[in-house]
């Protein structure tokens, strides 16, 4: 009971803090930078509380919440933790805290509005992953696209206008598809049960004829796959990353992505398991295809940041690839993937934006030599590109290492079957770790090594604050190398239920 | 056709059940009345007096009763055949009545004169005899007597010489429009051989000759009050030439109170298959033709007067869909547009009329007027449609409703058409956020009337985004 | 004695992080401290564990640490696993390690990174005793792209070199692409037996319940993994450029330990490679090509270094050769013996390099016989060992392994022994030529740098004289015997068996000859030689360019893929089509908005017309077939 107060408590949380942000005078930035601190490491603390409670080996929702909220349409307030967005919850607040402090210097003017803003996408955000009502879930998803279009729009670069417009109308383009198939999904229910509902579990049970499903898993997927994103839907990213401010792009790229391949595992997927059955083979061509178009992308960029936006096309594919291998290591693999790439991503968003606050230059020509220039500064870039690359004992290997081995375990049988494509495609998977390292060691080579060069004379090494930052980020990433065990516990169950819902019928016949 | 069966008034002569006709019609007396204490008022008075207060207190009692009819559940018929009230009536006169307060408001804030006053209670009467006639000619005399007070409206005070050219379009048109409707009921009359609503519904099923001509045209006519594509050109101009006040009341109550008579029209009937045609095609036309257009508009009150097309656009899809539930979208969605456009005109900085009206000096809004900034953002959110502001639900009702008519491409269709319009309103919200504050800033926030309809509009859709339940269950 | 082994691989890691976190502002005495004594410890406990080892009479230690994941009914454990191989491997490298280290305190000394030096180095250990210690193949990758780490920062220890650190990620590169390959075998080999501790695998494959498909495939891989790590063909191209790198880094990583890494692999699992005899016969094919090529680059080498280089790419093609014809325990032998005559050649070759005050081009050498006189004696005898002169520690390893490529029953054929034993050959003449370049002759030294000439700390020559030591008796440790429970030789075609003593003398022969023909050709200032180079210059340019694999690569590989990421991906297809159509669209909407705009010309004649035809066409739509 007490923990399910609590979950409504973390999601409510920044709502809490923005309000109180409207009593904080405009000009008293430490107070406001404070206050928004203040609740979102409460919320973490909760969050933690929350992931710490939460029960191993139980199938289904925990520390659940349903109130009516317009029944009139049978919209339920219905929130709750599965395995599913436990570890994304956790992610978001854990990272909340962090753009808050990494935002000190770079945010230094409309204080109160950009934390208010941060609070804003904060509670959008954990509301997408914890809605349990696809009404609800929508509100969330959409009025997410608010907070970031402001804060790509009024802190970001010189093409921000462009970029934020990019963001919003190309996202929005797919939720419009999406909103069609909400619509259409809810009177479905009514036609099936005779009463009007938009509740998770009622639309699993909705047994569609084949081409209904092809048709709501487009619009759904059209949506996902543009947040994830996966190629050739991510032509938004690298502009909205790039002109959005630090903060932005750690949440975009930390957290917001995420969105995507949890609407995918969480609705599109298990919503339409046939149709997806059927899409598979496009699918994993799409992931494989993101995974080397992003590398590849990735190696020819000389703003630093577009390279990490293209790393994250490369990287989310990945993601998919392990979703839609429907094995247990592949999709364990995946949950842990998007956490990692939110951890690693995040950090090497935060340290771009450090060198960027005492040089004023993304430019990856500009630099070189760091690692004397700043010793610091060049041991966290170093370790955060290796996690980029997935170099064992770091969370990268982690997910890369389940995805990949999961894809290929999933591919074998199908490949003594004499389908060959899968196997096909997981090699090439695997060959997308040799074009991780390519481009990314070519950043840490240019940007690190060589002989000394920055934009501007004289640059200081790191401070505290920005240490205490990426020690955080790294300690967890290395936990999440090291020690994955206890949040795969907690996301076996889970995994385990998609797997089933995607394989088999609710009378536990096999789909294919 | 031979003229015995014609009939203009039921043989057996209704007896005047006098308490009916106090109850039924209790919003039109007190509106009535309001009229004739600010008349005795102006005449009584050397000087010219302020009629904020009996206005106020007139519009805010005539919703009053209206909503207070509408929870007692009453329903009375005093002129059977020619008016009765339901309590769908009702809710719509209340709802639309409610939306008047704030527009009286920016009126106060603007110029308030008697004349202004009596014209614009004279039209909220007209709407009243729309949305309780019965016949034909009732629903032709509240329309007239909504739009006369309107041309009147857009003149007064002749703000600027596009004024008087932008009622005279109005008059026109419009004056075409009562033609069309005119041609529309005697078609009626011809194919049904009656005038009442029942007979028009009867047409509505019909598929001869006379009776598709006798709806369609009777639509139209409704398209043209509701500047629908390709009825839809008397709109921008006469929004533009009117003063903000005056386009706030076209562009919400005077086109909610057109689409809701329609719907009262319908009452339940499915257009039938020769009009569903035409009902997918203008409103798609409407919603694409108004969300382009106005993003290129560089007044403000050109580009609410394209969204409005749009707008008129999606509420004319309700009539596609199946008959229940049409009422309380349509409701829903006019009460929501028009708080939501309420609250942006309410809004806008103050200034002479024309600055106020261009769109650059919306520009850095936010770092002047941090408060009508976000007023507004909001306001252009919601009429985006965008989640969680109420507009969002609003859409989600029409679209519902007309999916489950079955029509789900062209809900589709809709939706990607509604989608062109997001920029639009983007666009104020970049201007007011996102280009840097220009140099000559016009400080002078919105006077205390415009903030006071701010806040009340503001409180009203906030209140609709966390509890649309309230009014839906209401309505 | 439980905990032994995770003390032995922590002991490195300690160091690691003592040194990388206080060693630079704790200084000098500290790092020494830490960054030699903990390898040192290192060693002793390896010593240690094998006498328990021993003491149970082989029967191997297994020592559970954690559960890394449990993913339904598979679980990923790191556990330890120590053998007689294992311990071997362990022994090696700690000690080798810990020599390197001491010898690193004279070679390092003057380097601003001291700490960032010994810092790395015991990461290196760390990961190394991970990969040799671990049971699982999971934890064998580890270390296995561990040590790749270690290697690329210490390639690119001087990293304000661009060129340098270019030579580092090339060798992390390179060996990335080895290991997709050992992935996709590790992939394969789990899907195949359900597990990943390599004791288990090579239990199923010798039950033979696995195909011999997989096995194959599954072999194939893993070696690709290898032919990264241990530089053959065609992954051997980054090891030259390693030379970038501290010499003592090369003595210990790219001599000695990491890239004797994928023989380890093969070696350890056997039970798959004896099931997979086409794969096996893949590797001594590679193997022995790899060894002769090699060879011949090295022939022509002028970088002290560089000929050191591909000698070691040339023993290694040894072990190869030796595994793919079924002689584990030999191949072992050899990486046994090579750890230190090769350590020893190269800690020579540091040593001279750190007398001449960084200059390593042989042609501007000679005569520092008498100069640096302990460095001439160990690099002397390193160089007879290696050479394969009798009764040093190379004559016996690789004499072993030329004669199992003769006889040996699982693949053993004539070509392969023929090339192996030119191979032996050219071996002691390259090696000859440059003990004679550098040490014999006249002096070819720029004057100020002779003038400067000395012998290196005892710190250093210390552990040249224990290196070259070892390199004489390594020999005489029946390595093979000693691994026979673990891997069996293969068995020796009878009609051949008599031909042992024949062969021995042959070897002895090949070696001698080589000796002879590097004299012949360098003494009287080498003009024999030069005159051979000016006769077959284009053989000579071919073999300078190492056969031009580098430029190969480049065209083939490199450039095409910039190629397709820039022009394919990045403009054709993000900026034209996809952008492009985006902003198309964009445009097209502005270009509607325009067109109906028009519309609304502010004339009431044509709303009117407007409204009519409006009118009008609507009625003819609705009147259309009544």
């Amino acid at each position: 009971m007490s923990e399910s107060l609590a979950l409504n408590a973390l999601l409510f949380l920044p709502v809490l803090g923005g309000i109180l942000l409207l009593l904080v005078p405009a000009q008293r930035a430490d107070v406001i930078r404070g206050v928004s601190m203040l609740v979102l490491l409460v919320q973490l603390a909760l969050a933690v509380w929350l992931y710490l409670r939460f029960q191993s080996g139980v199938s289904g929702l925990q520390f659940e919440t349903r109130l009516p909220w317009i029944p009139g349409l049978g919209v339920h307030y219905h929130i709750g933790l599965d395995g599913l967005n436990l570890l994304l919850v956790l992610l978001a607040a854990f990272l909340g805290p962090l753009v808050v402090a990494g935002a000190v210097k770079s945010i230094d003017r409309d204080v109160k509005l950009f934390h208010a803003m941060v609070m804003f996408i904060q509670f959008t955000m954990i509301g997408t992953f914890l809605a349990q009502d696809l009404f609800l879930f929508y509100v969330f998803w959409e009025a997410m696209l608010i907070p970031m279009f402001l804060i790509i729009g009024i802190w970001g670069g010189e093409r921000r206008i462009y970029a934020t417009l990019k963001f919003f109308l190309y996202t929005a383009f797919g939720s419009i598809l999406m909103l069609a198939a909400v619509i259409y999904l809810g009177y479905t229910v009514l036609g099936a049960t005779g009463s009007p509902s938009f509740a998770f579990t009622d639309l699993y049970a909705l047994e569609l004829g084949l081409e209904v499903q092809i048709w709501l898993l487009l619009a759904f997927a059209l949506s996902f796959a543009i947040k994830v994103p996966m190629v050739p839907l991510h032509t938004w990213l690298p502009d909205a990353h790039v002109q959005a401010p630090t903060a932005g792009s750690v949440i975009l790229a930390g957290v917001l992505l995420k969105m995507g391949t949890y609407g995918f595992v969480k609705l599109g997927f298990p919503l339409f398991p046939d149709a997806t059955l059927l899409a598979t083979p496009f699918l994993m061509t799409l992931a494989v295809i993101s995974i080397i178009y992003g590398a590849g992308l990735a190696l020819v960029q000389d703003d630093i940041k577009k390279i990490i936006a293209y790393s994250s096309v490369s990287h989310l594919g990945y993601v998919m690839l392990g979703l839609v291998s429907y094995n247990l290591l592949g999709v364990q693999g995946a949950l842990i993937q998007m956490v990692s790439h939110g951890l690693v991503a995040g950090g090497l968003f935060l340290m771009v934006g450090m060198i960027y606050e005492r040089c004023h230059s993304r430019d990856l020509a500009a630099y070189g030599g760091l690692a004397k220039l700043l010793p610091v500064y060049s041991v966290f870039f170093l370790i955060l590109t290796l996690a980029a690359i997935g170099l064992p004992t770091t969370s990268g290997f982690t997910g890369e290492f389940l995805v990949l081995l999961g894809a290929f375990t999933a591919a074998w049988p199908l490949y003594e079957q004499g389908v060959g494509y899968p196997l096909a495609l997981a090699a090439l998977a695997v060959l997308g770790v040799v074009l991780g390292a390519l481009y990314m060691l070519r950043l840490a080579r240019r940007l690190l090594f060589g002989a000394v060069q920055t934009p501007v004379a004289v640059v200081s090494d790191l401070d505290l604050r920005e240490k205490l930052i990426l020690t955080t980020l790294v300690a967890a990433i290395f936990v999440l190398g090291l020690f994955p065990n206890h949040f795969l516990q907690k996301t076996e169950q889970a995994a385990r239920d998609y797997q089933e819902q995607m394989l088999y019928t609710p009378d536990g016949e096999a789909r294919r | 056709m031979n003229p015995e069966t014609i009939e203009m008034v039921p043989t057996s002569a209704p007896v005047l059940d006098a308490q009916a006709l106090f109850f039924a019609a209790l919003p039109e007396h007190l509106l009535l009345l309001g009229i004739v204490v600010i008349l005795i008022l102006d005449l009584v008075s050397s000087r010219p007096r302020d009629p904020f207060v009996p206005a106020l207190i007139t519009v805010i009692a005539a919703a009053g009763a209206a909503l207070w009819l509408h929870l007692t559940g009453y329903s009375g018929t005093p002129f059977p055949g020619q008016m009765s009230v339901g309590p769908d009536a009702l809710a719509a006169k209340a709802v639309l009545l409610g939306l008047t307060v704030p527009v009286l408001l920016l009126a106060r804030q603007e110029r308030l004169d008697s004349q202004f006053a009596m014209l614009l209670l004279g039209s909220l009467y007209g709407i009243g005899l729309m949305l309780s006639a019965d016949s034909l000619l009732m629903l032709f005399f509240g329309i007239e007597l909504l739009s006369l007070p309107l041309y009147a409206l857009v003149v007064h005070g002749l703000r600027r010489p596009e004024s008087a050219e932008a009622a005279m379009k109005y008059l026109v048109l419009g004056g075409v429009g009562t033609a069309v409707l005119l041609m529309g009921i005697s078609l009626t009359l011809g194919a049904t051989g009656g005038l009442s609503l029942d007979d028009f519904r009867i047409a509505m099923a019909g598929d001869d000759f006379l009776s598709r001509g006798a709806v369609v045209l009777v639509v139209v006519a409704f398209m043209l009050k509701a500047a629908l594509v390709p009825f839809h050109a008397w709109a921008p101009d006469a929004y533009e030439g009117a003063g903000i006040p005056v386009t706030a009341y076209m562009a919400t109550i005077v086109k909610g109170g057109v689409v809701l008579a329609l719907v009262h029209l319908f009452n339940g009937a499915e257009a039938g298959v020769h009009l569903v045609g035409l009902l997918i095609a203008l409103p798609l036309l409407s919603m694409v033709w108004g969300n382009l257009v106005a993003m290129r508009q560089q007044g403000f009150r050109r580009l609410i007067a394209y969204s409005s097309i749009a707008h008129a656009g999606y509420l004319f899809f309700a009539l596609l869909g199946v008959s229940e539930g049409r009422f309380e979208a349509v409701a829903f969605y006019v009460l929501v547009y028009g708080l939501t456009n309420l609250l942006a005109f309410a809004c806008l900085p103050a200034g002479s009329d024309w600055v106020r009206d261009r769109l650059d000096s919306l520009k850095g809004l936010y770092y002047r007027d941090p408060l009508a900034a976000i007023l507004i953002g909001v306001a252009m959110l919601s009429l985006a449609g965008i989640p969680p502001f109420p507009g969002f639900i609003a859409k989600f009702l029409i679209f519902q409703n007309v999916m489950a008519a079955g029509f789900v491409t062209v809900a589709v269709v809709g939706l990607v058409a509604s989608y062109l319009g997001i920029y639009l309103y983007l666009r104020v919200i970049q201007y007011m956020f996102m280009s840097q504050k220009p140099e000559h800033t016009v400080p002078s926030p919105a006077g205390a009337y415009a903030t006071t309809a701010a806040v009340l509009s503001m409180a009203a859709v906030l209140t609709l985004a966390i509890f649309p339940n309230w009014i839906l269950a209401w309505l | 004695m439980n905990g032994l082994l995770t003390t032995l691989v922590l002991l490195p890691l300690v160091g690691f992080f003592l040194n990388g976190l206080f060693g630079r502002r704790l200084g000098t005495g500290f790092v020494n401290v830490v960054g030699v004594g903990l390898p040192l410890a290192a060693f002793g406990v390896a010593v240690w564990a094998w006498t328990l080892l021993e003491a149970q009479g082989g029967a191997p230690i297994i020592e559970t640490v954690f559960t890394w994941a449990v993913i339904g009914e598979h679980a990923f454990e790191v556990s330890f696993y120590l053998d007689r191989l294992s311990a071997l491997m362990a022994l090696v490298v700690t000690g080798v390690g810990a020599a390197i280290h001491i010898y690193s305190i004279g070679y390092m000394k003057d380097d601003a990174s001291y700490a960032r030096y010994f810092a790395y180095l015991n990461l290196f250990l760390f990961f190394m005793l991970l990969l040799v210690l671990g049971r699982s193949l999971l934890v064998l990758f580890v270390g296995w792209e561990g040590v790749g780490l270690a290697s690329y920062l210490l390639i690119g220890f001087w990293f304000e070199d661009a060129a340098k650190a270019r030579a580092g990620r090339k060798a992390f590169l390179t060996n990335r692409v080895g290991d997709a390959g050992f992935l996709l075998g590790m992939f394969l080999i789990f899907t195949a037996v359900g597990t990943l501790e390599m004791d288990l695998i090579n239990q199923a494959f010798a039950g033979g319940l696995v195909p011999v498909g997989i096995a194959t495939a599954a072999a194939i891989l893993l070696f690709i993994g290898a032919t990264g790590k241990s530089a053959q063909i065609p992954l051997h191209v980054w090891l030259p450029d390693a030379m970038a790198g501290p010499t003592p880094v090369s003595a210990l990583i790219h001599a000695a330990t990491m890239v004797t890494a994928g023989v380890y692999l093969i070696a350890r699992l056997s039970g798959v490679y004896l099931e997979a005899p086409a794969a096996s016969e893949l590797i001594a094919v590679i193997g022995v090509l790899t060894a002769f090529l090699a060879a011949t680059i090295a022939l022509v080498q002028t970088d002290i270094k560089k000929v050191l280089a591909y000698s070691t790419i040339s023993q290694l093609g040894f072990m190869f050769l030796a595994l793919g014809v079924g002689a584990y325990g030999v191949a072992v032998f050899h990486l046994f013996t090579h750890a230190f005559f090769k350590a020893a050649l190269f800690l020579g070759a540091g040593s001279v390099i750190h007398a001449l005050g960084g200059e390593q081009d042989i042609r501007r050498m000679g005569g520092l016989r008498r100069r640096i006189p302990w460095t001439f004696v160990t690099f002397a005898v390193a160089t007879a060992a290696i050479a394969g002169l009798p009764p040093l520690a190379g004559f016996f390893s690789k004499d072993a392994i030329i004669w199992y490529a003769l006889v040996s029953g699982a693949g053993g054929a004539v070509w392969l022994w023929a090339l192996a034993s030119v191979t032996a050959l050219l071996t002691a003449f390259y090696m000859f030529r440059l003990l004679w370049l550098v040490f014999l002759g006249r002096s070819r030294m720029e004057p100020e740098v002779e003038h400067h000439v000395h012998e290196s700390p005892v710190s250093m020559t210390g552990v040249l004289v224990i290196l070259a030591v070892f390199s004489v008796i390594a020999g005489w440790f029946a390595v093979p015997d000693y691994l026979e429970p673990l891997l069996p030789l293969p068995l020796v075609q009878p009609a051949l068996e008599h031909l042992h003593l024949a062969q021995v003398l042959f070897a002895v022969l090949l070696a001698g000859l080589g000796l002879i023909g590097a004299a012949y050709l360098y003494r009287e200032g080498g003009w024999r030689a030069r005159q051979w180079q000016t006769r077959m210059q284009g053989m000579h340019q071919l073999l300078m360019r190492n056969y031009f694999v580098d430029e190969l690569y480049d065209r083939a590989l490199q450039r095409p893929w910039r190629w397709i990421s820039d022009r394919v991906f990045l403009r054709l297809g993000d900026r034209i089509l996809l952008d492009g159509s985006l902003h198309g669209l964009a445009a097209l909407a502005r270009q509607g908005a325009a067109w109906l705009g028009r519309v609304q010309t502010g004339s009431l004649h044509w709303y009117a017309w407007l409204t009519l035809l409006g009118l009008v066409g609507v009625l003819l739509w609705t009147w259309r077939h009544v």
